[in-house]
C-alpha cells in the first residue's frame, strides 16, 4: 500500500474593505407572491426571500402583491474588490409564485449607489416555478487618480 | 500481500455504509412502496427504508405473515398510507403490535369522498397528486426529524429537493397533457385509484372495481358498477382503457372486450414497478403512466 501526503492548500485571506457611499436595494415584482403548495413549510415558508452575504435582508411569509416594490436603504456591508470570484457581494432571492402559476414570472432587481442605478436586471422562473438566484454586485475598487468602472453579474438558477 | 490487503479492504467498505463508529442504522418500515420512495427521498443512506409490500402487491388485499411482524419489529419508525389503503388497516395494527410510532401520511390532505351505502369513505390514492404527495414527504420529514434531530438539516435540504422535484413533475404532467383534448380526457381503469390523478389534470374517471379491490364499503365489482363502466364506454366514445400493475388483467379486459376498445397499456397504481424498471421510483411511475396515457389518448 502506499500513501500520498498531500500539502496544505495555500489561501490567502484578504481583508474586506467596505465599499463607500449609500446603497439602496429594490426589488419590484411583476406578479403576486403567494404561498406555494410545494414549499417546505406552508405556513411559515417566506414568499419573498433576499438574502445578502448570508443574511436575510428581505423576508416576509405574508402574499405580495404585483407591483409592489421591496426597499432595503442603507444596504449594508457591500465591499469592494473583484467580488465575481470571491461572492463577497452575493445576493440570494427567491419569491414563490402561488399555486396556479404555471407562466413564467418576473422580477426586477436594481441597485443603487449614491442614488444612481449600479444594477438593473430582470430575472426569470421557469413556467410555474419560484424566481430563484443569484446577482453579483462587483464594486471594485477605484485606481490611485481614475473613477472606478462598476461592473455586475445575474445568474439565475 | 498487497493483493490481499486491497480487496479486504474494499470489501469492508462496502459491506459497513455509512457505519462508522459502528452506529447500527435507524430503520423505517413502510407499508407500500411509494411511502417508502417518498422516505428514501428524505432520509438517504442514513436510515434502512423497509416496505412490507413488494412492487406489484396489492395494499387493498395484502394478508399479514408472521414476517411482516418481525419486520416491524426491527422499525424505529412506521409510515402508513391511511385512510384504509392498507386493507382492515393492517399496518396500523401491525404497529401497534409492536408499540412502534406510526406516521400517517394522508393526515393534513384533503379527501375526495364517496357516499357508499350512506357511509362517507375516503379515497386513499391521495398520493396521485403531486401537490399531495408533497404532504406525505413533509409528514415523513417532521416524523424522522422527530426521532434524529441532529440531522434535521439533511433532511430538510432533501425534502426541500425533493419538493422542487414534485413542482417540476406537476408542471411537465400539464404540459404533456396539454396535448390530449378535453373531449378525450377520460381514464378508464381497473380500480377507482386514479380520482386524484383525474381531478388535478381535468380527466374524468370510470373503473369497474369500486375505490378498493378488497371488501370495504363501496369496494370491489358489482353487476351495476360494471354495467355503469361499460355504459361510460360506449356514451363518451371511448376508445382505449387501461390495467393496473398491481390489479388483476382479467376484468378489464373482458370489459375492453365486451365495449370493443383496446387495452392501451398498464399503469402503475396502488405499487410502484419492480427495481431496475423505470416505474420503481414515484417521479418514474407518474412519468410513465402520463407518458402510456398521451400516447394512446392524444
Amino acid at each position: 500500500m502506499c500513501t500520498r501526503n498531500y500539502g496544505a492548500a495555500q489561501v490567502d485571506v484578504l481583508p474586506e474593505v467596505i465599499a463607500p457611499g449609500v446603497f439602496r436595494l429594490e426589488l419590484t415584482l411583476t406578479f403576486p407572491a403567494e404561498r406555494d403548495p410545494f414549499a417546505f413549510d406552508l405556513e411559515n415558508e417566506p414568499t419573498v426571500l433576499v438574502a445578502f452575504r448570508g443574511k436575510n435582508i428581505i423576508r416576509t411569509t405574508n402574499p405580495v402583491q404585483a407591483g409592489t416594490s421591496l426597499q432595503v436603504q442603507p444596504l449594508q456591508h457591500v465591499v469592494e474588490g473583484n467580488d465575481e470570484q470571491s461572492g463577497g457581494n452575493e445576493f440570494y432571492f427567491e419569491i414563490l409564485a402561488g399555486e396556479d402559476s404555471s407562466v413564467a414570472r418576473g422580477v426586477r432587481f436594481r441597485i443603487f449607489r449614491d442614488e444612481q442605478v449600479v444594477v438593473d436586471q430582470t430575472a426569470w422562473s421557469h413556467p410555474g416555478e419560484p424566481v430563484r438566484g443569484t446577482v453579483n454586485l462587483v464594486i471594485l475598487a477605484p485606481p490611485e487618480t481614475e473613477h472606478a468602472p462598476e461592473d455586475h453579474s445575474v445568474d439565475r438558477d | 500481500m498487497r493483493n490481499f490487503v486491497f480487496p479486504a479492504f474494499a470489501w469492508a467498505c462496502l459491506l459497513t455504509p455509512l457505519q462508522a463508529n459502528n452506529v447500527p442504522r435507524r430503520v423505517i418500515v413502510c407499508s407500500t412502496t411509494q411511502t417508502a420512495d417518498f422516505a428514501r427521498q428524505v432520509v438517504g443512506d442514513r436510515w434502512q427504508v423497509k416496505s412490507v409490500l413488494a412492487s406489484g402487491e396489492d395494499p387493498h388485499l395484502h394478508q399479514v405473515t408472521a414476517n411482516d411482524s418481525k419486520l416491524v419489529a426491527t422499525a424505529d419508525l412506521c409510515i402508513e398510507n391511511g385512510w384504509h389503503l392498507e386493507g382492515k388497516d393492517w399496518m396500523r395494527t401491525l404497529a401497534e403490535d409492536e408499540r412502534k410510532p406510526l406516521v400517517t401520511c394522508t393526515e393534513g390532505i384533503k379527501p375526495e369522498q364517496f357516499n357508499e351505502a350512506d357511509e362517507l369513505v375516503s379515497d386513499p390514492h391521495a398520493w396521485f397528486s403531486p401537490q399531495n404527495a408533497s404532504i406525505y414527504v413533509r409528514n415523513i420529514q417532521k416524523a424522522v426529524c422527530q426521532i434524529d434531530p441532529d440531522h434535521q438539516s439533511d433532511y430538510e435540504a432533501r425534502t426541500r429537493l425533493y419538493l422542487d422535484q414534485l413542482r417540476t413533475l406537476h408542471l411537465w404532467i400539464q404540459r404533456q397533457f396539454n396535448s390530449i383534448p378535453a373531449n378525450r380526457r377520460i381514464l378508464v381503469t381497473s380500480h377507482d385509484a386514479f380520482n386524484y390523478f383525474c381531478k388535478a389534470y381535468k380527466f374524468q374517471a370510470a373503473a369497474p372495481l369500486g375505490w378498493s379491490t378488497g371488501a370495504e364499503t363501496g369496494a370491489g365489482l358489482t353487476p351495476e358498477r360494471r354495467q355503469a363502466t361499460i355504459d361510460s364506454i360506449r356514451n363518451f366514445g371511448v376508445k382505449t382503457i387501461f390495467v393496473e400493475t398491481s390489479v388483476n388483467p382479467r376484468l378489464i379486459r373482458e370489459i375492453a372486450k365486451e365495449a370493443g376498445v383496446e387495452i392501451g397499456g398498464q399503469l402503475y397504481s396502488d405499487s410502484m414497478g419492480n427495481a431496475g424498471t423505470a416505474g420503481e421510483t414515484y417521479l418514474g411511475m407518474m412519468r410513465e403512466n402520463v407518458l402510456t396515457i398521451v400516447g394512446t389518448l392524444k
